[in-house]
């Protein structure tokens, strides 16, 4: 057939490889620090191990660059299956890859030479923000160029929500990030005092929203119904709830800020928004979560649907732990503590880590020319040894952040504090033990995870697999914009 | 603060239910009904080799 057109595998590969590594990379880190805080003696008084300069590290690795290359790599191949055309500018598509693994490997080895921002998850200095800038918008040509060539009329839901993510995410990025260089390792941003911190939030919450939410809910969108093998359990509900989602939650970044000198009126504004949040996010998780209606039984055999069903389980409980965290009497007891802490890594480890390794367990095999994962027991360790780690750190850090937040809080009857914030450290430090341990099980699972990815790729290391046709439906009446026809 | 701004607010509010509900409304036309159906399946397209049937109890 020398009209035949291919899906473009080879960068979804490459970002497939990268998200195992960075993976690995950006949870020993994070075991790492989490070692410190038990064991302080660890960071042998070196200033580019210490804490405050790994931790940045920690949390780039795994959002940006493990999330990210995730992300990346699931979005190129959603948005070729649905639209049922090859990927657009293949070339630019292998720049994105390049480029955002060289984003990588500046930011994580700038950070600990306290080249740094000092914002939260925006700590790279100037020269690699513009670079992220680049690369973002090179993935953006190339995402909607694919929407562009499409030869079905309807834009899959899941596209809506990757869709999202990128011109958010560009827009977060590059608004967050206006600075004056002053030399080649140094900047500073053009807002100042509480307009600094806002917008700071503004980035830093929609971070959240459309990086690790609308990008992760892309790939739950099309990986769970089709692991499930059911069709999704309401079309239509995904639609009111992308609406919804992208609407409310822009406006609910002021909850980072409550009792801050942020006009009291924004934190509101804030904790009302974060309230609304509620609804649509729980319309998601219930939608993928009543797709498996019919195919529970999968449960019992099958890694991949246990990963995505219990990431839906976490979606729904850090969701809701986040709109209860905004209200300002709750949040006056968490704030600072490690509840917070809790309620990232519920929502990072339980949902974002379960949806993506359950989506790359389903991708891998195909995107690999093998009808299966090379182990399928290393799946089965892989989720037990995630599952049990989640529950340790997850349980740990909740019990951490209660006690100190209760202990900060008490008073004796004159007015002076029951407690110093020593007495705080000391009641913790049990719980930065089992925190830790939590942290190697995961750890430990994402290595299991690497060795079968590994040798699943035999083949594709050897040459061996072919690529997939694209399947070129009938032809719709009336179609706009006009199927293409193929080409090779 | 002139209260036009309380105004302007509430008009907004409003503007902001009305395409809610309108969401709701377009998401439910019977006219979509078959084009969502055929997208609701659409991702069990992909991979028909995978379709283990005989584990079903």
């Amino acid at each position: 057939m020398p009209n035949t057109e291919y899906y473009n595998d080879k960068v979804v590969r490459q970002f497939l490889l990268a998200a195992a590594v960075w993976g690995i990379i950006g949870m020993s880190v994070g075991v790492y620090i989490a070692a410190e805080l038990m064991w302080p003696a660890l960071n042998f008084n070196l200033p580019w191990i210490t804490f405050s300069r790994l931790r940045p590290d920690h949390t780039f690795g795994v959002i940006f660059a493990f999330g990210g290359s995730a992300l990346m790599g699931t979005c190129y191949y959603v948005v070729q299956r649905t639209g049922h055309a090859r990927l657009a500018f293949s070339k630019l598509a292998g720049f994105t890859f390049w480029g955002w693994q060289l984003v990588c490997v500046l930011a994580m080895t700038t950070m600990p030479l306290g080249i740094t921002q000092s914002k939260e998850y925006a700590e790279p200095e100037w020269f690699v923000d513009i670079l992220i800038a680049v690369v973002w918008v090179s993935f953006g040509v190339v995402f909607f160029g694919s929407l562009a060539r499409r030869r079905i009329k309807h834009i899959y839901v899941a596209n809506w929500y990757y869709g999202a993510f990128i011109i958010a995410v560009g827009l977060l990025h590059i608004v967050n990030n206006l600075a004056i260089p002053v030399s080649m390792t140094k900047s500073y941003p053009i807002y100042s005092g509480v307009v600094d911190a806002m917008v700071q939030w503004w980035y830093g919450h929609n971070a959240v929203a459309f990086f690790l939410t609308a990008g992760f809910l892309g790939m739950m969108y099309y990986f769970v119904p089709r692991q499930a093998q059911q069709p999704l359990w309401s079309y239509r509900f995904s639609i009111v709830n992308f609406w919804a989602l992208i609407s409310v939650y822009m406006w609910a970044g002021s909850h980072h800020l409550m009792y801050t000198a942020l006009p009291d009126w924004v934190q509101s504004v804030g904790m009302a928004f974060s309230l609304v949040l509620l609804m649509p996010s729980w319309g998601s998780a219930a939608n993928g979560l009543l797709t498996f209606n019919g195919s529970w039984y999968r449960l019992k055999n099958d890694p991949a649907a246990k990963f995505m069903v219990m990431s839906l389980v976490f979606y729904a409980a850090a969701t809701f732990e986040g709109s209860m965290m905004a209200i300002k009497t709750v949040n006056s007891l968490s704030h600072y503590t490690d509840w917070t802490i809790a309620h990232v890594h519920s929502g990072s480890l339980g949902w974002v880590a379960m949806i993506t390794i359950g989506s790359l367990y389903a991708m891998a095999p195909r995107a690999l020319g093998r009808p299966e994962m090379y182990s399928h027991k290393g799946m089965e360790v892989h989720f037990w040894l995630h599952m049990m780690g989640t529950l340790l750190y997850v349980g740990a850090m909740w019990t951490a952040g209660v006690t100190e937040g209760l202990m900060w809080r008490a008073t004796q009857p004159d007015g002076a504090l029951t407690y110093g914030f020593l007495d705080s450290l000391i009641a913790i430090k049990p719980m930065y033990l089992i925190r830790w341990m939590g942290g190697v099980l995961i750890l430990s699972g994402m290595v299991v995870m690497a060795w079968n990815l590994w040798h699943t790729a035999a083949d594709a290391r050897a040459r061996l697999i072919k690529p997939i046709p694209v399947p070129v439906p009938e032809p719709v009446p009336h179609q706009v914009p006009a199927p293409l026809p193929a080409a090779g | 603060m002139s209260p036009v701004w309380g105004h302007v607010a509430g008009v907004l509010i409003l503007l902001m239910m009305f395409s809610f509900i309108g969401i709701w409304i377009w998401a439910w036309r019977k006219y979509h009904k078959p084009v969502f159906n055929r997208m609701a399946r659409l991702p069990m397209e992909d991979e028909p080799e995978a379709d283990v049937e005989e584990d079903r109890p």
